[in-house]
């Protein structure tokens, strides 16, 4: 039997044993520490999108850490799960804003979660740098919200460019997602421009993020009879897609896809095989002509036995651009990083050598990669 | 157009096997158990894992492995929809009195299946696993499955003494006790019969569309759950009729341009069902005994 004084005694030091590590942490981070905060979606149906961008973020972490941090000290990010809900993403940064004090932040993947956080961003006097969220409106008369890719303005211009000029199209169906900004955006662009061109969009169909069926809106495709199929959609959609148009009998009506196509869901078995000689427009492709990537598409190889895709080349180049404007900053406080951001010019990244223009955007080329046994391969770059 | 009525017919006999379940369930015990949405996706990860992980798929198995797959799932649906029955409701059956012999199991059973999503959340990760698309079944033997699934069903419920006594528990239970029915032996059948049937609708489903996540049972249950009530609750007919009226509606929706709005305008379709015949399409209207 223990006395009340012993068991008290004993709690007493317990706690202070488990305690002790906070204290001495507080003092090792504290103020010393570079802190910058990313709002991904790390889980959910589209997981990868987040999974992949934290994975290039940790890689450009650990080699910048590697080679003594910011002027010596350590840098530290911190994550938060957005699952891509844009009510989620908005809550998030206010928790890194307000209760982690982070200097930026660093996200969402995707535009629709963005969109959202963005709005908090502005408010808080805060950047908050996408790597990857395309649709338009994401940096639109905003002063503290940036992107290191291209508009979906540019995006769906250059896959109509690609499919008119190139694939030689006549003739285009559509089909996009209700609801989400990404898909709705690219397939109105798409359609003004291919047009635009002489083209002609000739079946139009929507469906709910919900939809597990496509089987009716691809027969109405083929009764339309197109010679490509625009899909801005992301993964768990390609994997409904391919099989369906397969099993309808359009093996040789191509899909062009977006950027959002870029995750595992695509590469599935059974999925890969479905979109064999198909297309997507990227931000980013390892294969392609920019040298600087070579050593990051290598280290990756090594670290996860497969080619990094544009989400891990995004992650990658937005902190290693985050810390070099930094360096330029005159403070160290929100808005000195803000005008630092603003006035990048000539950044090399490994997704290519850009500028942040007066939008607040990345001007790129824009990369076509097409699916060749079962991989996804470089095909050509389009400039808009 | 026959390729489309397939389609449509198909979807609806998938929603109709589920909506079976919650329609029996109902039948016997008045008691909407939600937790038969998770029987259904607690099946689909077992037929998942089965096929992939020990038959290795489409390359090894290929489409005989599904329906190795299935029995598993059924098996294991089974044995979930039995202990569900006999840890979670029977107790509750047996103390339960007056007002809250019908809200304590109804609570019971949302906190069920909010136990289960996280489990399965924890067992298996909230990243979707999808079957090769490779195995889906052709349409028209979906559709086959499905009506010989039911056409036993309802020789089940009509032909055999079992059915005799689930249909007379259904209308009185005391009474069928009084006859020399054992009411909790019928009901134990029930959950078992109304699990296998969800396990055949989640492989179904799960080969021909939907992923497999911990929160796949919500969406499909959902339509599922509408379909028994439109069809009647407590009618095994109507379940299958409501199941059909569903999937047909929800192919006719998406030839028009809402079909971005395909859930909301089948169920404002489905209201208005109800505000004509408030106890379902094939439901009994007589007071129901409290």
């Amino acid at each position: 039997m223990i006395s009340r004084r012993r068991f008290l005694g004993g709690v007493a030091a317990g706690s202070a044993v488990v305690g002790a590590p906070w204290v001495v942490g507080c003092k090792k981070g504290g103020s010393s520490d570079i802190v910058l905060g990313a709002i991904l979606g790390l889980s959910g149906e589209n997981s990868s999108l987040g999974v992949e961008t934290k994975e290039g973020i940790e890689m450009a972490l650990e080699e910048l850490n590697a080679a003594g941090g910011f002027k010596g000290r350590k840098i530290r990010v911190l994550y938060e799960d957005t699952r891509l809900d844009p009510n989620l993403a908005s809550e998030k940064i206010q928790k890194l804003i307000d209760r982690d004090r982070v200097l930026a932040v660093i996200g969402d993947a995707a535009s629709t979660p963005t969109l959202s956080a963005a709005a908090y961003a502005e408010k808080a006097k805060v950047p908050l740098i996408s790597p990857s969220a395309t649709n338009v409106e994401v940096t639109r008369n905003k002063k503290y919200v940036f992107r290191i890719c291209f508009t979906d303005d540019k995006q769906g211009s250059a896959a109509a460019k690609f499919a008119r000029e190139e694939l030689k199209a006549e003739k285009a169906a559509v089909i996009y997602v209700t609801g989400n900004k990404y898909s709705e955006g690219l397939q109105s662009i798409f359609t003004r421009d291919f047009e635009k061109l002489g083209g002609k969009v000739i079946a139009k169909e929507t469906f709910q993020a919900e939809e597990t069926n496509v089987l009716t809106f691809l027969t109405k495709i083929k009764d339309a009879g197109p010679q490509i199929i625009f899909a801005p959609v992301y993964p768990s959609d390609v994997a409904k897609i391919g099989p369906t148009k397969l099993k309808v009998g359009m093996e040789g009506v191509p899909l062009l896809g977006t950027d959002g196509w870029d995750g595992p869901a695509t590469r599935a078995k059974g999925v890969i095989e479905s979109i064999e000689g198909c297309y997507f427009t990227d931000l980013f492709a390892a294969e392609g002509p920019n040298p600087r990537a070579k050593p990051f598409v290598d280290k990756y190889k090594g670290l996860h036995t497969k080619l990094p895709s544009s989400l891990v080349a995004g992650g990658y180049d937005v902190l290693k651009m985050v810390i070099d404007a930094m360096g330029r900053a005159a403070s160290e406080t929100s808005d000195a990083l803000r005008d630092a951001i603003e006035a990048t010019k000539g950044f090399q990244g490994v997704t290519g050598t850009f500028d942040i223009d007066a939008e607040h955007n990345a001007q790129k080329p824009v990369t076509v990669m097409k699916i060749t046994g079962g991989d996804f391969k470089y095909h050509t770059q389009i400039t808009v | 157009m026959i390729a489309w009525l397939l389609n449509a017919l198909a979807q609806g006999c998938m929603i109709a096997l589920i909506a079976l379940g919650y329609t029996m369930v109902y039948g016997v015990l008045r008691l909407i158990n939600f937790a038969h949405s998770e029987v259904l996706m607690m099946s689909g990860y077992a037929a998942f894992l089965m096929n992939d992980r020990i038959l290795g798929g489409y390359a090894r198995g290929g489409q005989s492995g599904v329906i190795i797959a299935t029995l598993v799932a059924m098996v294991a649906a089974v044995a979930l929809g039995v202990s569900i029955e006999a840890i979670a409701y029977r107790p509750l059956r047996k103390r339960a009195r007056g007002a809250t012999a019908r809200i304590a199991p109804l609570v019971t059973a949302i906190g069920v299946s909010m136990f289960l999503q996280s489990v399965a959340q924890l067992a298996f990760s909230a990243t979707p696993q999808k079957f090769d698309p490779r195995l889906a079944p052709p349409m028209p033997s979906v559709i086959l499955v499905a009506a010989v699934v039911m056409a036993g069903l309802y020789a089940l419920v009509h032909l055999t003494w079992i059915g005799k006594a689930m249909r007379a528990v259904a209308v009185n239970a005391e009474a069928a006790r009084l006859m020399g029915i054992n009411p909790s032996r019928v009901i134990v059948f029930t959950f078992a019969v109304g699990s296998a049937l969800a396990a055949i609708g989640a492989v179904l489903y799960a080969t021909t569309q939907a992923s497999i996540e911990p929160t796949m049972g919500t969406a499909i249950g959902t339509l599922a759950f509408v379909a028994a009530v439109v069809g009647g609750i407590g009618s095994v007919p109507g379940a299958m009729l409501g199941g059909v009226l569903i999937g047909v509606l929800g192919e006719l929706v998406k030839h028009t341009t809402f079909s971005g709005m395909k859930d909301a305008i089948v169920f404002i379709l489905l209201v208005v069902v109800l505000l004509v015949r408030p106890a379902g399409l094939l439901g009994s209207a007589r007071a129901e005994k409290v």
